[in-house]
């Protein structure tokens, strides 16, 4: 069974098409890369699968069960599917730390010690233990875009959908991940 | 002059000329500036001059005279007065500095001469407006052979009713912080309604939505005179049996709490909408998002109009008089009436204004670390 599904989705902003009936699957460890120029939804596309943007026509799967339309519990479902913004979104009144940790303690439970645990071995592996403290504004471009990727991590999710992934990264960096 | 892209133009390169740079263009070492900056402050300072010896005059003409402080203050502010000067003969002095060097041909010292003649004539005309301003208030305070101090500043009813009007003070001080106190909470309740999503949340935007309307469009006074003066006639059980400082807090919260849902509102609407997807996105809830993330950013945003907006309640509290409750207000006015002289009435107004630069100050430096904290040492 594929880990994700779109069958002939469709979404549109007023009269102006984003989306047309778009099919895709992928497996489990697959790595698809979408390709397009500015504009052409890719964006929009990835919105879509964890439900901040609805969808007009089609359907939405996930592991089988549909993740599109009404009646699905849409927090469960992100749960699952973390995604990393094109312009990172890092909440910018919380240290790195904080925003690694927000979710795990809030919609996880978990312990203080443990979810701060984890992000510091994410913020580790990323080469930015050094800044947990620090506030998003003070950090560079491509350091907040690998806070963005921890704080994302940070939910343990089963598929990662990354938006503009690389665009502030530096080539030196890639073999981390 | 249109900007011009190399190569797109073929023939205009060659047969118009070379642009050249206009930066190497002589400063204007004109003198018209300076002698204005000159000519206004010396007219200043004779009227400021002028003005000191009509308050010498209207003083001796008291029975107490001019005593030594006062010409020795008088003294004092004719030689204060004559300051302003020097930053004009500075502005007279470098014109003709920046003169003899473009004479001489050095262009970069004309410029920066000329910079510091500018400086120093606009700091003389800002100086000599601010006296000028000065001078006129101290005019209408003699005008009329000192009637205007004396009605508004008499010195020996200030002092002598003073502790009353402070112990009155207490009652607008008592009032406005409970209210502004239960304001803040109240206010985000109301904020937090009106923004209630979904059908669900319909009834409840368009009742919050019911309550800001009518309560900003009352004015307070009258919201403090129905409350007041209505809710003991009703008879209702427990209402009625309120104090009286008890509904005029009722009142001003209900009043001044429709304005800070909007505030706050505008706080949270603040917010960009990917702080939300964010935070959506990472399984928070609805409710999660706005305590976690929007709301704690919104207030950040809204804490000097909120603080404008208390400082409108603090003086709205004077409003209290209108069901008979005696705050300093209404104590400077029996005091009034009963020396036929407002100045107990200066004395709540003076005690309104310095109540409120503390705070202003307060709010600005809370503003200020919060941000040296979130953003760069720049910042």
């Amino acid at each position: 069974m594929a880990l994700i599904e779109l069958c002939n989705v469709k979404k549109h902003f007023g009269d102006q098409p984003v989306l047309n009936a778009v099919n895709l699957k992928v497996e489990e460890h697959q790595v698809v890369c979408l390709i397009g120029p500015s504009g052409s939804g890719k964006s929009t596309l990835l919105r879509c699968i964890n439900g901040l943007e609805k969808i007009e026509a089609g359907e939405i799967r996930i592991h089988g069960n549909r993740v599109s339309g009404p009646g699905v519990d849409v927090d469960a479902l992100r749960r699952d599917v973390g995604i990393v913004f094109q312009s990172y979104n890092l909440f910018p009144h919380m240290t790195v730390l904080q925003n690694v940790t927000l979710a795990p303690l809030r919609v996880l439970h978990q312990e203080r010690a443990e979810a701060e645990a984890t992000a510091m071995q994410l913020l580790k592996r990323i080469g930015l233990e050094h800044k947990a403290k620090e506030y998003p504004d003070r950090l560079s471009g491509g350091q907040q875009q690998r806070v963005a990727i921890a704080r994302a991590l940070a939910m343990d999710p089963m598929v990662m959908l990354l938006d503009e992934i690389t665009s502030a990264l530096d080539l030196s960096l890639f073999p981390r991940y | 002059m249109p900007i011009k892209i190399p190569g797109t133009s073929t023939n205009e390169n060659s047969s118009a000329g070379e642009r050249r740079f206009r930066a190497g263009t002589p400063p204007n070492t004109s003198k018209f500036m300076t002698y204005m900056a000159l000519l206004a402050c010396a007219a200043v300072v004779l009227v400021s001059w002028l003005t000191l010896l009509d308050v010498r005059a209207v003083l001796s003409a008291t029975p107490q005279g001019v005593g030594t402080v006062a010409n020795a203050l008088l003294a004092a502010s004719a030689v204060v007065a004559i300051l302003i000067l020097y930053p004009a003969v500075q502005g007279l002095r470098t014109t003709h500095q920046a003169r003899r060097a473009l004479a001489a041909g050095d262009l970069i010292a004309a410029r920066v001469a000329m910079a510091e003649s500018r400086t120093w004539s606009w700091t003389t005309l800002g100086y000599s407006t601010a006296q000028a301003l000065v001078v006129l208030a101290i005019l209408f305070l003699i005008a009329n052979n000192l009637a205007v101090s004396r009605t508004f500043f008499m010195l020996p009813l200030i002092i002598s009713s003073f502790s009353l009007v402070l112990k009155a003070f207490w009652i607008n001080v008592y009032i406005f912080m409970v209210a502004e106190a239960i304001i803040l909470v109240w206010g985000l309740v109301v904020a937090v309604a009106q923004l209630a999503p979904g059908a669900a949340g319909k009834p409840i935007r368009l009742i919050a939505k019911a309550y800001v309307d009518v309560f900003r469009g009352l004015p307070a006074i009258i919201t403090i005179y129905l409350i007041g003066f209505g809710i003991p006639l009703t008879g209702l059980p427990i209402l009625k049996d309120l104090s009286q400082q008890a509904f005029v807090i009722l009142a001003l919260t209900l009043s001044s709490g429709a304005y800070v849902a909007e505030i706050y509102r505008a706080g949270i609407m603040g917010i960009h909408w990917s702080q939300t997807s964010a935070a959506r996105s990472l399984g928070l809830s609805y409710m999660q998002t706005l305590r976690f993330v929007v709301i704690p950013q919104g207030v950040r945003q809204i804490i000097p109009p909120l603080l404008n907006s208390f400082i409108g309640l603090q003086k709205d509290t004077a409003l209290v008089n209108v069901v008979g409750a005696v705050d300093a207000f209404n104590q400077a006015m029996i005091i009034a009436s009963n020396h036929y002289n407002l100045s107990a009435v200066t004395t709540v107004a003076i005690l309104f204004v310095i109540i409120t630069i503390p705070q202003a100050r307060f709010v600005e430096r809370l503003v200020q670390q919060d941000r040296r904290r979130l953003r760069g040492a720049e910042a």
